[in-house]
C-alpha cells in the first residue's frame, strides 16, 4: 500500500510542476522565424573596389552579464518576484572591436574632378563608418557559475558580443569621425596631386555636403 | 473465458479503488486538492494569460551591464583598398574526456581587404614627365590582420564544457583556413589588376595620357 501511495504522489507533483513548466508552444508555432535565406551568403565572393580608409580606432569593452533567475508572475492574485535558490552566473567578456572611416572612390564621377591647367577641384562623396572586426579577448574572459548552473553557451556569448559591439556603435561619435576622415583624406590626396604637377594653390579637395549624424552610412559586416 | 477474466480484474480493480478511496480518504481528497491546484496552475502560463508579466515564469536576465568603452587608440591611416573577399569558414573542434565526446562548431564571418598601404609608398612612388605618369607600388597585400567580426558569427553545435582557450583556438583555426583560402595567387593578381585599373582611370581622368604602373 505505501508502494502505491508513494507512486500515486508522484504522479500529482510531476502534474503539478509540469503545469508550471516553461511553455514551448510559441517556440514550437514558428519553426521557420529563424531562416536564413542563404542565397545572399552563395553571392559572397571577391569583389573589386576603391576605397581609401582614412582613419582607424579600436575600441575596447569589457562585457559584463549577471544572470540570477528569478520566478516571477502571480499565484491566486498575488505578485510574486523571487530569486530561485538554483544559484547566480556571472561572465566578464572583454572584446576589441576595429572602426575604419573610409571614402569609396569608385562613387567618383567625371562631375567630381574639374582641373583646368595646373589647377585641379575633387569632390569627394561622403565618408562611411565600417566596423571591420570584432574579436573576443578569449584569454581574458572570466566566469563564475553558481554549482546547479550550467555554463554559459557559445550561443549565449556571441549574443552578449552582439549586444556589446552594438553599444559601442551606438556610442561612437560619428559626426567627429567623418569630420577626421575629411581631413585625413585631404592630407593623402593633396600631397599626391601636387606629386602629380598641380600647382598647391589651385588644388582642393571638397565633400558633397556637410553631414548630419543621421546622413552617415554605417557599415556592419 | 479470458472475458469473464478481464471483468473479474476490472471489478476487483473498482472494488479496490473503492475501498481506498474510504480508507484513506484523506490522501484522495490531498490528490484531488493537488490535481485542481494543477490545473488551476495550467492558467499560469504564457499561452493562457493575454498579459505576459503577470503569467508565471522563470526570468533570466540576458541583457548585458552599461559599462564604459574605451578608444584605446585612434590614428589616421591610408589605405587602398581594391579587393574585397567575402566568406565564411565553418570551424569545429571535438575532445574526448571522462563523459564522452565534446564537440564545438562555430561559422565565422570574415571580409579580407586586399589593397596598398600608402604609409609603405616611397617618397618617390609617383613621378611625372610631361603627359606621362610613372607610378612604382609594392604588391596588394592584406590590409587588416583582424577582419573577422566575431558578433556576426553563428553558433552552430555545442556538446561538452569548452575553455576560453579552446575557444580562442577555434578562432585561430578559422582565421588561418579563410586566409588559406583567400590569399591565393589569383586572388593577388586580381587584387594587382584591379589597383592597375583603378590608378589608370584616375590618372587618365587628370588628364595624362600614359601611366606607366611598376610593382615591385
Amino acid at each position: 500500500m505505501n508502494k502505491l501511495t508513494h507512486i500515486l504522489f508522484s504522479a500529482a507533483l510531476a502534474l503539478v510542476f509540469a503545469s508550471c513548466s516553461s511553455d514551448t508552444k510559441e517556440a514550437e508555432q514558428q519553426p521557420n522565424a529563424n531562416k536564413t535565406d542563404t542565397t545572399a551568403i552563395v553571392l559572397q565572393g571577391a569583389r573589386q573596389c576603391a576605397r581609401l580608409y582614412t582613419n582607424a580606432y579600436e575600441i575596447h569593452k569589457i562585457i559584463t552579464l549577471s544572470d540570477e533567475p528569478r520566478l516571477k508572475g502571480k499565484i491566486l492574485f498575488f505578485p510574486v518576484d523571487m530569486k530561485l535558490p538554483t544559484g547566480d552566473r556571472k561572465i566578464a567578456v572583454p572584446i576589441d572591436v576595429s572602426v575604419r572611416a573610409s571614402i569609396d572612390l569608385s562613387k567618383l564621377t567625371e562631375a567630381d574632378i574639374a582641373h583646368n591647367g595646373t589647377g585641379i577641384r575633387i569632390s569627394l562623396p561622403e565618408p562611411e563608418i565600417t566596423v571591420t572586426a570584432t574579436k573576443i579577448d578569449n584569454k581574458s574572459v572570466r566566469e563564475y557559475v553558481g554549482a546547479f548552473r550550467s555554463s554559459f553557451s557559445d550561443e549565449e556569448l556571441v549574443g552578449m558580443t552582439r549586444q556589446g559591439r552594438d553599444s559601442i556603435v551606438a556610442h561612437l561619435d560619428k559626426v567627429q569621425i567623418v569630420e577626421d576622415a575629411r581631413l585625413s583624406a585631404a592630407n593623402t590626396l593633396l600631397p599626391m596631386l601636387h606629386k602629380l604637377g598641380f600647382s598647391p594653390e589651385n588644388t582642393s579637395v571638397e565633400f558633397r555636403q556637410d553631414f548630419k549624424e543621421k546622413d552617415i552610412t554605417l557599415i556592419m559586416k | 473465458m479470458n472475458w469473464q477474466k478481464i471483468k473479474d480484474k476490472l471489478l476487483f480493480g473498482v472494488q479496490f479503488l473503492l475501498y481506498t478511496m474510504i480508507k484513506y480518504w484523506r490522501f484522495w481528497l490531498l490528490l484531488i486538492a493537488l490535481l485542481i491546484l494543477a490545473w488551476w496552475l495550467r492558467g499560469c502560463r504564457d499561452d493562457r494569460i493575454a498579459d505576459k508579466s503577470e503569467s508565471l515564469h522563470v526570468e533570466h536576465n540576458t541583457q548585458i551591464d552599461i559599462t564604459a568603452e574605451e578608444v584605446r587608440s585612434a590614428f589616421p591611416v591610408a589605405k587602398l583598398e581594391f579587393l574585397t573577399i567575402e566568406t565564411e569558414e565553418l570551424a569545429e573542434m571535438s575532445k574526448t574526456g571522462l563523459w564522452g565526446t565534446s564537440h564545438l562548431a562555430r561559422i565565422y564571418p570574415g571580409k579580407i581587404r586586399l589593397g596598398i598601404d600608402m604609409s609603405q609608398l616611397k617618397p618617390d612612388w609617383i613621378t611625372v614627365a610631361k603627359d606621362t605618369a610613372k607610378l612604382q607600388l609594392p604588391y596588394p597585400s592584406l590590409l587588416e590582420e583582424n577582419f573577422i567580426d566575431e558578433a556576426s558569427s553563428r553558433p552552430f553545435h555545442e556538446k561538452g564544457s569548452w575553455t576560453p582557450a579552446e575557444r580562442e583556438m577555434l578562432y585561430q583555426k578559422a582565421h588561418t583556413a579563410m586566409l588559406k583560402r583567400s590569399l591565393t595567387p589569383e586572388r593577388k593578381r586580381e587584387a594587382r589588376k584591379a589597383a592597375t585599373s583603378h590608378f589608370s582611370r584616375a590618372l587618365f581622368a587628370l588628364g595624362f595620357k600614359f601611366v606607366i604602373i611598376k610593382y615591385n
